[in-house]
């Protein structure tokens, strides 16, 4: 599964986070020392901050655009953007992930509303690849791989809010608290945006391909 | 949402982390999902080639941005017009010897005259920074005669000073600076410099040291280049204007450079300050010459060429603690008609033997001057790099280490020789640029901002 840095709770599910920022402990004390760091004109302190999140703020784009191409160029305008808007940043509570993340979902709402939107799906290439990384036989692995690409293009489907909780919570394995951080909702309006966005998904997918 | 809606979307929920059986809609789907989110985990991720370059790249930026977001306002305040704290206790004023107001209007115009073009606004660094050396050499190339590529090499200077100030204070900054005002051009030009050195030292990358350390020599070579056209100008023509230009330039690049030398790197604070020792020497020198109005109609031709400490690039050097005046030919004609202003060769300079002045010299030089009547490379007892401080004059230089770095473009990355558009008067070597103006990117050898090779901190 995904493995995030965000704050402490590894454990699925964690709901008790209350919605008032609590002192930044753990990881979330590290990375916020990066950004004052970063901030204060450390330039190595923000490269670390990139290699913390830039895998993240990558898989969350690719999932919801579908290009690699794509993913790229939003991944690079994210971090730059936030260098830019490095000294406006004030903690609020939230992972500094879901910051860049944040960033990452204005650009694609704006990517979409601009002409270099494409339509067709192009997650040819990675359910094609993930099916050899499977463990199972040949016709398992073909078959699996053609679900996947059917259950991708599904996803991008949805409506952003929904299509963007399911890549976080379940594509990117990220917990209700974390995903609750990168949307900036509390946990019990992700609760109910997953399940609406699950329901969703699953009338969108042909008969016989959820398992 | 409705309490029946709220309450299955909990139980969802619950079912979901809680790993119970797949009973409810759905949580099979979930599973699925991430599983393939699992699974994909290795293939979805940036390639290490895009990944390490948006990482240079990040830290490039960063780096320039990261002094313009700690020193910017702090270098707005400090240069708030004119009003510097206490002045330096070595303050020195130079003052304009009032000659012809048409003359000094004229320094004026050349030397404020300007050309807005691409990239103007770029620092060091930069993506287009090398555009806006290309565009400098293409107006070298089109300026015309001593006095326009004089005056264009020292408007090179004041650039690189400006680049400076923009890389250690931040781009706002870029473009304030000491302002001198209508104060300058008829009355004299006090030095003062901040009490409080800007902080933002610290703060900077060793990458922006290197960048200014450049830019610090080829400012100076800028420095000379123009120098040395315009006193070429003044022995030509005889006329006091170049000279004016040359010294308007010096006092405004000495009390930038003053003011801006607590607040650049540490590493860098001794580099600039030879690079003020020269721009004071320039502007000593030339407030002699013109004091002096050696050139005028009646100066001795036969006399040393006025020239730059350490050599100019054109060739023509000797010490500055030369006569001063050294009109056009050496032949030996001294000037027709009213005698001479040369009189008041009362400056610490002293005329060769070979032609006597009309007018005796009141106070010898005490220093040695070149014996050359003509412009002849010489050393000077200052040595060959940098002038040693000279006791006649009023104010001791800051003594200077010795041996001296040349200034000449030997210690420059050869990136940077590249982007140098040949100093040397009207010659530009070594790029293309005189036959296109403005190119989009250069597609020469110049790099572009692979700043990746950063020198590492020390």
């Amino acid at each position: 599964m995904t493995a995030v840095s965000v704050p402490a709770p590894t454990a699925a599910g964690d709901d008790s986070e209350p919605v008032q920022h609590p002192p930044a402990e753990g990881e979330v004390a590290v990375t916020l020392a990066l950004v004052q760091r970063a901030q204060a004109g450390d330039t190595e302190a923000f490269g670390e901050l990139y290699d913390r999140y830039v895998d993240l703020v990558y898989r969350y784009v690719y999932y919801r655009v579908g290009s690699a191409q794509v993913a790229e160029d939003l991944t690079s305008e994210t971090f730059l953007r936030a260098l830019r808007r490095l000294g406006s940043f004030t903690w609020q509570g939230r992972d500094v992930g879901a910051w860049f993340v944040t960033i990452a979902r204005n650009l694609i709402a704006d990517h979409y509303k601009s002409s270099r939107y494409k339509l067709e799906m192009t997650t040819d290439d990675v359910t094609e690849s993930g099916a050899s990384l499977s463990q199972e036989g040949p016709e398992n692995a073909v078959l699996e791989a053609m679900q996947n690409k059917v259950l991708l293009e599904a996803v991008k489907k949805l409506n952003a809010e929904q299509q963007e909780c399911i890549v976080l919570r379940f594509l990117q394995g990220l917990s209700v608290a974390e995903t609750a951080q990168a949307m900036g909702k509390n946990d019990g309006a992700i609760k109910a945006l997953q399940y609406r966005a699950i329901r969703s998904l699953g009338r969108l997918l042909p008969d016989g391909v959820e398992l | 949402m409705n309490p029946f809606g709220t309450r299955a979307a909990a139980d969802f929920a619950r079912a979901l982390d809680g790993g119970t059986a797949g009973t409810l809609p759905g949580l099979a789907l979930a599973a699925r999902l991430r599983t393939v989110g699992g699974s994909l985990d290795e293939v979805v991720a940036p390639r290490a080639e895009f990944r390490d370059a948006l990482r240079m790249r990040l830290l490039a930026v960063a780096t320039v941005q990261a002094t313009a977001q700690t020193t910017a306002p702090r270098a707005a305040r400090a240069s708030t017009p004119a009003v510097l704290a206490a002045p330096l206790a070595s303050a020195v004023s130079w003052r304009h010897r009032s000659g012809a107001v048409a003359a000094g209007a004229m320094a004026c115009v050349v030397a404020v005259s300007g050309v807005a073009v691409a990239g103007s606004q770029s620092l060091p660094g930069d993506p287009f920074y090398d555009v806006k050396k290309t565009v400098e050499a293409f107006q070298l190339l089109t300026a015309d005669g001593d006095v326009e590529k004089g005056t264009q090499h020292l408007e090179f200077a004041a650039t690189r000073l400006r680049e400076i100030r923009g890389l250690t204070l931040g781009r706002d900054a870029a473009d304030a600076g000491p302002e001198l005002g209508p104060a300058a051009m008829d009355g004299g030009i006090t030095l003062r410099s901040a009490t409080q050195p800007l902080a933002g030292g610290e703060a900077l990358s060793a990458g922006v040291a290197g960048r200014v350390k450049q830019t610090l020599a080829e400012m100076d070579e800028q420095t000379q280049a123009g120098s040395a056209l315009l006193n070429e100008a003044y022995r030509e023509s005889r006329t006091a204007a170049p000279l004016r230009v040359l010294s308007t330039f010096a006092g405004r690049q000495a009390a930038g450079l003053e003011q801006l030398l607590p607040a650049l790197p540490p590493r860098t604070q001794d580099r600039a300050r030879i690079s003020l020792a020269l721009v004071v020497a320039v502007a000593q020198t030339t407030d002699e010459l013109l004091s002096t109005d050696a050139c005028g109609q009646g100066c001795d031709p036969a006399a040393a060429a006025p020239t730059l400490p350490g050599g100019s690039v054109t060739g023509s050097t000797s010490s500055r603690t030369d006569a001063p005046c050294a009109c056009a030919a050496p032949a030996p004609a001294p000037a027709p008609g009213p005698s001479t202003p040369a009189e008041p060769a009362d400056a610490p300079r002293d005329e060769p033997s070979e032609e006597p002045d009309p007018e005796p010299t009141t106070a010898p030089a005490p220093t040695p001057s070149s014996p050359a009547p003509s412009p002849s490379p010489s050393p000077s007892p200052s040595g060959g790099g940098l002038p040693a401080p000279v006791p006649s004059l009023p104010v001791p230089l800051p003594p200077l280490p010795v041996p001296l770095p040349t200034l000449t473009p030997a210690p420059l990355a050869p990136a940077v020789e590249q982007l140098l558009p040949g100093t040397s008067g009207s010659s530009v070597s070594g790029s293309s640029s005189g036959s296109a103006p403005v190119p989009a990117e250069p597609t020469g050898p110049v790099p572009l901002p692979q700043l990746a090779p950063l020198p590492p901190r020390p």
